[in-house]
């Protein structure tokens, strides 16, 4: 285990493995072969006939050879290991639903321009989204390009929009709100109403 | 471009409709150059109202524009309203009465709150309306028999009456709002409201002679002191004289449709003319042959017909959204504009009728 951490400390900041690329993988199982074979020459040594104070591991630095990782900076900018990107969005308001079907007027976000209306099925909702299923229910959907360990798909997310709720400060300023727009309004003329000019 | 501007002689109702949903506008002109816009829609491509660039179109001077009016909240009827109330400056802003006005605006205002943080708003052309409007120009709440607009010219009186909505209506909207405040702290939904048809207002165009009936989005129901029923039957402002054009009320549903409005307030053969909704079928075939039962001057702004398919995209990607729901289709964006003129110094003009683009004579 010393060797180990002698080794780590030696060749850098490990990097965890679930932010790995393939390549970076291979790199890393070469690491632990070596790793392995530092190991054996630590025993190797702790139980050959050199003095005492030649087995501490400390010491063992100088006879091991360097190893150094490649650069991964450049490589890891361009390979990643997940990716989405979204190519079309869209804003749906939900016009009609039955039990298993929904239907849809959709704002194009991405492009603009014409509407359209779609039905989709509620089985390709996720079961909290199915409870805010409604008549006039908003929701996002986005169709677009995921990758995940080198494989490319196509992917398609809908999600409702979630509950907005207003803090004490918001309701004020919405009150306050109220004021200004009343004071836009001027009263009544009711010498212009038909009925008590007749 | 329709170029070609009225004669000082002339009135014009002019309705332009896309169909699809999205929406409708009338513009009118009376007396020798005071104009009107009733509702509003945009170009989805160019975001502008269409009766902005009918009226540029034209080369009416914007300053010309008497008033705006918003004949109720419904998507269709709203889009770009705010717009147009920048580029008329003298423009007074009409919407159906409320019979509290501080509980609607704090609905409105507790709905912009939201907006701003991310729910879609409903009202928020509404809010951007008032917002535009200026010390010197008003708002102004019309109810049933109420006078819009009013000027003598050429010895001859215009005057332009709101017929809607009722005083139950508005009391019932009254309520309706109470509950949607309540309401607001639930989960992010558009605020829909029950039946915005029946708080539309519907107008009565008067000159000389002539009557125009402007139906809006207003329904028969079954209430008689709401809707068509209310009218029909207290109208202060509808006198003997009949209406030789109407817009049929709710893109000529049948929910629209009342047989004593043809027998009571219209001529024989009178010019019809409405937008259809395309997504909800609108008008119905057996609707279409009611009024033509009525009429031989029966307009369309456009056929009603799908597109069927989704927006062209990239194929790969087009191919993959197909799959992912069970049907997906454009709703095409056509438009088309329905105009009338008529010479108001004769006592026996008939209406001139030119239609544009995609509008259609039906047969």
């Amino acid at each position: 285990m010393e060797s180990s951490k002698t080794l780590t400390a030696k060749t850098g900041n490990w990097i965890e493995e679930n932010s790995l690329t393939k390549y970076e993988l291979t790199l890393n199982q070469n690491a632990n072969i070596y790793r392995k074979l530092v190991g054996n020459y630590v025993n190797l040594v702790n139980h050959s006939t050199l003095p005492n104070e030649n087995k501490e591991s400390a010491k063992l630095e100088s006879h091991l050879p360097e190893f150094k990782f490649p650069t991964l900076s450049n490589h890891y900018d361009i390979v990643q290991k997940k990716f989405s990107k979204k190519v079309q969005r869209w804003q749906g308001v939900v016009t009609k639903f039955d039990n298993s079907t929904f239907e849809a007027r959709l704002k194009d976000l991405t492009n603009g321009g014409t509407d359209e209306i779609a039905i989709l099925e509620i089985n390709d909702i996720s079961p909290e989204d199915k409870e805010l299923l409604s008549v006039g229910a908003v929701f996002y959907w986005s169709a677009g390009y995921h990758m995940d360990n080198g494989q490319i798909y196509k992917r398609s997310d809908i999600r409702f929009q979630r509950l907005i709720t207003l803090d004490s400060e918001e309701f004020e300023s919405a009150l306050n709100n109220v004021d200004i727009l009343l004071a836009k309004f001027k009263p009544r003329d009711f010498d212009n109403d038909a009925s008590l000019n007749k | 471009m329709i170029t070609t501007p009225p004669l000082i002689n002339e009135v014009e109702v002019t309705l332009i409709g896309t169909g699809g949903g999205y929406g409708e506008s009338i513009i009118i002109k009376y007396g020798n150059d005071s104009w009107g816009i009733i509702d509003s829609c945009i170009n989805p491509h160019t975001q502008s109202p269409l009766a902005l660039e009918y009226l540029e179109g034209i080369k009416v001077d914007l300053k010309k524009i008497n008033f705006i009016l918003c004949t109720h909240w419904h998507n269709d009827h709203i889009r770009g309203l705010s717009i147009l109330l920048k580029k008329c400056p003298n423009a007074e802003f009409c919407f159906a009465r409320t019979t509290d006005l501080r509980k609607f605006l704090l609905m409105v205002s507790l709905d912009h709150q939201k907006a701003q943080k991310g729910s879609p708003s409903s009202t928020d052309e509404f809010k951007k309306c008032i917002d535009a409007l200026n010390k010197s120009k008003f708002p102004n709440e019309v109810a049933c028999d109420q006078v819009i607009d009013k000027l003598n010219e050429s010895g001859i009186d215009f005057t332009i009456y709101s017929l809607s909505p009722s005083p139950k209506t508005c009391h019932d909207f009254n309520i309706e709002i109470s509950e949607l405040i309540t309401d607001f702290g639930k989960r992010s939904t558009q605020i829909i409201n029950k039946s915005p048809n029946n708080k539309s207002v519907a107008l009565l165009f008067s000159f000389g002679e002539y009557r125009v009936l402007l139906g809006s989005d207003l329904e028969v129901g079954h209430d008689p002191n709401e809707g068509w029923l209310y009218i029909l039957k207290n109208s202060k402002v509808l006198d003997k004289k009949r209406s030789s054009l109407f817009k049929l009320p709710h893109h000529g549903s049948a929910n629209g449709y009342c047989i004593d409005i043809f027998n009571n307030l219209l001529t024989k053969d009178p010019v019809l003319k409405t937008t259809p909704f395309k997504t909800h079928d609108l008008p119905r075939k057996d609707m279409i042959k009611v009024y033509l039962n009525h009429s031989n001057n029966l307009f369309l702004t456009s056929y009603n017909e799908y597109n069927s398919k989704p927006k062209k995209r990239d194929k790969s990607l087009e191919k993959f959204i197909v799959k992912s729901v069970l049907s997906i289709e454009e709703i095409k964006f056509t438009h088309g504009i329905i105009r009338s003129r008529l010479d108001y110094t004769k006592t026996d003009s008939s209406w001139n009728i030119e239609l544009f683009n995609a509008a259609i004579k039906v047969t």
